[in-house]
């Protein structure tokens, strides 16, 4: 299988979604990469260390902004030039519209959130929980060029060490592509260790009561060395930054213990954190879907549990 | 909830379609519709690809604005405020337009009384893919390029613990958080 693998970058540095993809790809055959946008040459030849033999960048100034559809433009200019058997993706909020729109461009269809990715009898078949994970669905392609966009979290980067000679290339922009237009960004830094990169994550939601609640869980993350992380209904409210939410608008976190303090466990945010190790759920109210996809659940009071865990794990040393 | 009209788009022969050939469809029936703003959910129950949008944007050549948070129109644009994995970018694009909102957008309201009496009077046109200019062949798992191999279970997660909390349910946590090597 010959992959393009659209890699997308952050701050200088390619993210670890793409490159997890792009391990994957490079298992499967030959995997090239793709960097697009504002210092998209810089960053490219990094990918030569996670998989890819070549990468293309392309740093056009409608590709300047994080908006997907002059992304489309360049990624099936691309496809046109090197006649990829696959163009992969991982599944980000700038990524799933651009794999969407270049799946309608080409006419290729699209399989999405995907966990894996592997060739049985010569074609390329993809794994994808479906019905919120209640089913495993194999999915393949009928034509000869196959779009597929992993789930976030789903695959780690692996380091092979390698290095891949970068390839600038030009492309043309539809018109419709560059209406819209990006006025503002705001970018939320989180104070703490990141949660994506945290072994252990000790998270909360509406259940906490109060955005006080919070200063509970940075306590029993700190005794745990973990991370703090939290439900988009506590983000909204303003209880706690949005780089720390996990679901399906957030993060996708998969640490070795995930411990949901006050989350019902409601889909949004089970997509994010269903692939830890681990999950302790602490819930005063029995009826919690969480209680159906934890592995330890405590009926009981948070305010009681949390303070009481903290003080034995520091008791421990 | 505040429609005035609606138009259901039903065919035998769209049974089975995947993103191409949905998109397809919904693009030929919006082309009838030639509306300023297009709005979309946040996903769908079944398939969960919160993607479609951006495909039939591209059918139409229209920008697109996706999980957008807020959202405000102005006479000529819209303006969405969107939430991203490092923060929010507000984005403008002028009409028409596709927007996908995300479920941060607001809290539906429930329907009044008044609101559920007046649906009944309220206009509903079924079309057929014909009528919405795609052939049977586009459509449903004819039109699709995508394909469902097999289904399976998926691996079940272990025994599950459930403690009542007495006063000693962080020790026992803590115990079986131990036991299984995880500190």
């Amino acid at each position: 299988v010959k992959s393009l693998v659209y890699l997308e970058h952050y701050h200088g540095e390619l993210e670890r979604g793409g490159l997890g993809v792009l391990g994957k790809a490079a298992s499967l055959g030959e995997a090239a990469g793709v960097v697009l946008g504002e210092g998209a040459v810089a960053v490219a030849a990094g990918a030569g260390a996670f998989g890819a033999r070549r990468v293309y960048a392309c740093d056009a100034p409608e590709l300047a902004t994080p908006l997907p559809q002059a992304r489309v433009d360049a990624l099936a200019t691309l496809v046109e030039e090197t006649s990829p058997d696959a163009v992969l993706f991982g599944a980000s909020v700038l990524s799933a519209d651009v794999a969407s729109g270049l799946a309608a461009r080409l006419d290729a269809g699209l399989n999405w959130d995907l966990t894996d990715l592997a060739e049985r009898d010569g074609e390329l078949v993809g794994t994808r929980p479906a019905l919120g994970d209640t089913v495993i669905v194999d999915v393949g392609w009928k034509d000869s060029l196959k779009l597929g966009m992993i789930r976030s979290g789903a695959l780690d980067p692996v380091e092979s060490g390698g290095t891949a000679e970068v390839e600038t290339f030009e492309s043309s922009f539809s018109d419709f592509s560059t209406l819209a237009t990006l006025v503002e960004q705001t970018q939320e830094e989180s104070s703490g260790p990141s949660i994506e990169d945290a072994e252990i994550i000790v998270a909360g939601g509406r259940g906490l009561g109060s955005p006080e609640g919070f200063t509970m869980l940075e306590e029993l993350a700190a005794a745990l060395g973990g991370a703090v992380g939290a439900t988009r209904a506590v983000v909204d409210a303003g209880w706690y930054p949005y780089s720390t939410q996990v679901g399906q608008t957030g993060k996708t976190v998969s640490p070795r213990l995930y411990i949901a303090c006050g989350i019902s466990g409601a889909i949004q945010h089970k997509v994010g954190m269903q692939g830890s190790g681990t999950i302790v759920a602490i819930n005063k109210d029995p009826n919690a879907p969480i209680f159906d996809f934890c592995d330890i659940g405590v009926v009981g009071d948070l305010h009681q549990v949390v303070p009481k865990l903290t003080e034995l794990v520091r008791a421990r040393g | 909830m505040g429609a005035d009209r609606a138009v259901l788009v039903s065919d035998e022969a769209a049974s089975g379609s995947d993103l191409l050939a949905t998109a397809r469809a919904l693009a030929g029936a919006l082309e009838r519709e030639s509306a300023d703003l297009v709005l979309f959910g946040q996903s769908a129950g079944d398939s969960d690809g919160a993607v479609l949008w951006a495909a039939v944007a591209d059918r139409l050549r229209r920008p697109v604005i996706s999980q957008v948070a807020s959202l405000t129109a102005e006479a000529d644009s819209v303006t969405g405020k969107r939430q991203t994995e490092h923060g929010y970018d507000v984005i403008r694009a002028p009409l028409p337009a596709i927007v996908a909102v995300s479920d941060a957008i607001n809290e539906p309201r429930y329907p009044s009384l008044k609101g559920i009496m007046g649906a009944k009077t309220k206009a509903q046109e079924t079309l057929t893919l014909a009528d919405v200019g795609v052939e049977a062949s586009s459509a449903g798992e004819a039109g699709s390029k995508t394909t469902v191999l097999e289904l399976e279970p998926p691996p079940s997660r272990g025994d599950q613990v459930k403690i009542e909390d007495d006063g000693s349910a962080a020790q026992r946590v803590l115990d079986l958080v131990v036991e299984r090597k995880l500190l």
